[in-house]
């Protein structure tokens, strides 16, 4: 009896080892494919924080596709999302509408909120872009109170800062004010550089509507050093042309020259031919003002050179 | 009838049986690491050469292993067929516009089937089916991306120039030596009295005249004696150098000529060279696979950054 009862037992056992081999009730993911999938995402998101936006999303596509091979919903919906806001980067409103509005209906099975704040952000950002202010401001709105709602707070001082440009861009300095004050501790008590950058020199750029230049220096000063800091190549360009916009105003001609000619050839190594246009125009007012001497033949290169389809030396 | 046993005969059983179970159970675990369980699908393509392809070689999908190759064999019109088995849970991923291309990590790395995907909306190709192949880049390819047959046709043409340029040299009826011939021609026959020059020198009271008018001209005279010095002593200095310039040029073709020699033995034994180092590879590429495979290291590899989500950042 007892020798059957061993029997038995034993046979179970090699049934049992032969089940586990047989894969078991669920297939576990491919560790390669999940490593993988990380390394692309990761990849994507270090261009995208250097601005190299054509880089992110050559990554980020990838990493959309390893995510849908191991039927990974969160990451997929993270790629979506990140596709969207690189289409935005590089100006290309249509797509990053498609890759936004498919991270939305995947977020319906994924369900996270903070996913949902940074889709809405992103769609209010596209917005904006687009010149659909109500639609813009109901979307930060909409994505502010997701944040809120989310236990990490992701992205609620990413969505204050913005809702404060889009006061301030509308005049209503007194609303953006108080949006990015509550932006700033966020980002003071997060250890944001880069947040509390962009909220100083908004802050500066309302002071300067308000006439009080010498404040609206000392904030984006604040804002130029935490870019530095933060090594925000894109942030110090910015930085630096709105301290030469505000030297214009204040008639100090050869510092707002100095801090025009960085901006602009910041702003080539970036290939940003946009902004090399907008701070030309500047250097050529400067320049007309009588107080910045020198030729205009290196900035009209740079013009020149930013107008092809270029990639930032930073991108390369 | 009762069959009874000795304690001994009880632990020998017991022993026995455990060893069957450890070997079972090893078996199972090794198996499973192998993916001998796992359901695969076979597929196949047709190349123009095997490039070096191997059965056992892996085939993988966005640079993770999914199968490898089972059979590669020639065909009746000259081809070569590959067939492979990928696993069954990423056969979904292969579709009518999908391509399999043979790789390698470098030039002369380890060979595999790399599985391009195709569009989603595309059909899927059934088990057993052809996928289309793509051809692998050549040694010739490369060789050609990078203008090296241009330059050797420049080096040809040169090799030409030379050539020419010698002949015209060697040529006694052109080049230098019909030129110093016509200069031997002419002096012979005003030495011998021909010609308007031979007349004037042969008649006397011409002679005398000419002389008497002449002393006026006497320093200009030794000028041009001078003048016809030098061209004569350069005239014999060409004269004499000309076969040591052509015995060097001799020489330098003959270099040429051992050196192409060498590089056509070089070119033979590149495959073989070629062959050591893709073997060397082969067994680096190994030896890393299991180390990073050790547990002990394993744990011990920097951690990936964790993937995050973006938020658009406004400016402006």
């Amino acid at each position: 009896m007892k020798t059957a009862a061993r029997l038995l037992l034993g046979g179970l056992a090699v049934l049992w080892l032969f089940g586990l081999a047989c894969g078991g009730p669920k297939p576990k993911p491919d560790p390669v494919l999940i490593a993988e999938s990380k390394r692309l995402a990761s990849q994507g998101s270090y261009w995208y924080d250097r601005g190299c936006y054509d880089r992110a999303e050559r990554y980020f596509f990838q990493a959309m596709e390893t995510s849908r091979l191991l039927d990974d919903l969160p990451g997929m919906l993270r790629a979506r999302n990140n596709l969207g806001a690189a289409a935005l980067g590089l100006g290309r409103y249509d797509e990053a509408a498609e890759h936004l509005n498919k991270a939305l209906e995947l977020n319906r099975d994924v369900d996270s909120r903070s996913e949902a704040s940074l889709i809405y952000g992103n769609l209010a950002g596209l917005a904006f872009k687009v010149g659909r202010a109500g639609e813009a401001e109901s979307l930060w709105r909409r994505a502010i109170g997701e944040a809120e709602r989310d236990k990490a707070r992701t992205g609620l001082g990413l969505h204050l800062t913005n809702l404060g440009v889009f006061y301030r861009k509308t005049g209503r300095l007194a609303e953006a004010r108080t949006v990015l004050d509550r932006a700033l501790a966020l980002a003071v008590q997060n250890k944001d550089v880069r947040g509390q950058a962009a909220v100083h020199v908004e802050l500066g750029l309302i002071a300067s509507e308000e006439r009080d230049l010498t404040r609206a220096q000392q904030h984006v000063s604040v804002a130029l050093d935490l870019d530095k800091q933060a090594e925000n190549p894109a942030g110090i360009a910015y930085d630096l042309e709105q301290l030469g916009l505000i030297y214009q105003r204040k008639k100090q001609w050869s510092d707002a020259a100095r801090e025009l000619d960085r901006a602009i050839r910041l702003y080539g190594a970036l290939a940003d031919g946009q902004a090399v246009a907008r701070v030309y125009g500047l250097i050529k007012a400067n320049r007309a003002a009588g107080s910045s001497p020198g030729s205009l033949g290196p900035y009209e290169r740079l013009l020149k050179a930013s107008e092809g389809n270029t990639t930032s030396i930073l991108c390369q | 009838m009762q069959v009874s046993f000795s304690t001994m005969e009880k632990v020998v059983g017991s022993f026995i049986l455990l060893i069957f179970f450890l070997f079972v159970g090893s078996a199972i675990l090794v198996g499973q690491g192998q993916k001998w369980f796992k359901r695969h699908v076979s597929y196949f393509s047709i190349y123009k050469e095997g490039y070096n392809l191997a059965p056992g070689a892996k085939v993988r999908l966005l640079r993770t292993d999914i199968g490898e190759v089972t059979e590669i064999e020639l065909t009746e019109n000259n081809r070569v067929r590959v067939t492979f088995r990928v696993l069954e849970d990423y056969a979904s991923r292969i579709r009518l516009d999908s391509k399999a291309a043979i790789e390698s990590p470098t030039i002369i790395g380890d060979e595999y089937v790399n599985i391009l995907l195709g569009s989603k909306n595309a059909a899927l190709i059934p088990p057993g089916g052809e996928i289309p192949s793509k051809e692998q880049k050549k040694l010739s390819d490369y060789l050609e991306e990078l203008d090296l047959e241009h330059k050797l046709l420049l080096v040809d043409e040169i090799l030409d120039h030379i050539e020419i340029i010698t002949d015209r040299l060697d040529d006694p009826d052109g080049g230098l030596f019909g030129t110093l011939n016509e200069v031997k021609r002419i002096t012979g026959g005003v030495a011998d009295g021909k010609g308007s020059l031979g007349r004037i020198i042969r008649k006397d009271e011409l002679y005398n005249q000419i002389m008497a008018e002449l002393k006026a001209v006497d320093g200009i005279l030794a000028k041009i004696r001078k003048a016809a010095d030098h061209t004569a002593g350069a005239t014999g200095t060409v004269e004499a150098e000309m076969p040591v310039v052509l015995g060097r040029i001799q020489d330098i073709l003959g270099q040429l000529q051992k050196i192409s020699r060498q590089l056509e033995k070089a070119m033979q034994d590149v495959p073989e060279i070629s062959q050591e180092a893709r073997q060397g590879m082969r067994d680096v590429n190994e030896i890393l696979d299991s180390v990073k495979k050790n547990f002990l290291i394993r744990g011990n590899l920097p951690p990936q950054p964790a993937p995050e989500s973006h938020g658009v950042q406004v400016r402006g």
